[in-house]
């Protein structure tokens, strides 16, 4: 419970708008971005990246070498 | 940061509890399914309530663990909320809303351009300190910004 709660928290903080102080990087929040809406998707999925891959209309490999570059784990969904 | 994140989330949970007692959130437009029942009702939500406006009265304030306790009970309020908003938005994801019309790479562009625009705002359109500000080369914004059309305002 508690960790799907930091989870869920931790997911809602990084779909606002970061601040832009000092350590701000642009790549860096694309990237965290990019992350979090891949995670949500495999979490619809339940940890399919064939159907993730589908509803993100890219080829199952694309998706899989995404995820290695993002540095996401094979099921990071919960 | 983190930190002033942190706060804010206290703070703006304090408003939610508080709105939390007039009406619930996402209560009336979709009725909630079965399985939503599984995770509200072991925990007390109402008496998470009560339990803030206790602190408020007179006997409490006392107690000097009262504010944290407020604190502690509205952001039980709130976890509840937002979990189980959470828990029927995937659901609903699940249900194929998102799937039909989910474009990634749109998304990025969106997200790419918010955070320009937020930039531009803040340096009053002057792209050079715009480009200090995000940590990107000031051809990659100018680029940016041709490509995604942004205006200020």
């Amino acid at each position: 419970m508690a960790e799907d709660l930091t989870a869920a928290l931790l997911e809602l903080q990084s779909t606002g708008l970061p601040r832009l102080d000092d350590e701000f990087d642009f790549y860096d929040e694309v990237r965290r971005f990019e992350k979090s809406l891949i995670k949500r998707i495999l979490r619809v999925t339940e940890g399919s990246q064939r159907k993730a891959a589908k509803l993100l209309r890219m080829k199952p490999t694309t998706l899989n070498s995404k995820l290695r570059s993002l540095k996401l784990g094979p099921w990071e969904g919960r | 940061m983190v930190r002033g994140r942190a706060d804010e989330m206290i703070t703006r949970s304090a408003q939610m509890s508080a709105s939390l007692q007039r009406s619930p959130i996402g209560g009336e437009t979709r009725k909630p399914p079965a399985e939503a029942v599984v995770l509200s009702p072991p925990l007390p939500l109402p008496r998470a309530n009560e339990h803030a406006k206790a602190s408020n009265g007179d006997a409490a304030r006392n107690n000097l663990g009262t504010g944290i306790e407020v604190r502690i009970s509205s952001l039980k309020v709130l976890s509840l909320t937002l979990l189980a908003e959470v828990e029927s938005l995937e659901r609903q994801a699940a249900d194929g809303n998102v799937s039909d019309d989910f474009d990634l790479q749109a998304e990025v562009r969106r997200f790419e351009a918010e955070l320009i625009r937020n930039a531009l705002v803040r340096t009053g359109g002057r792209q050079r300190r715009a480009a200090r500000l995000l940590g990107m080369k000031v051809t990659t914004l100018n680029t940016k910004i041709r490509r995604y059309k942004i205006t200020l305002d």
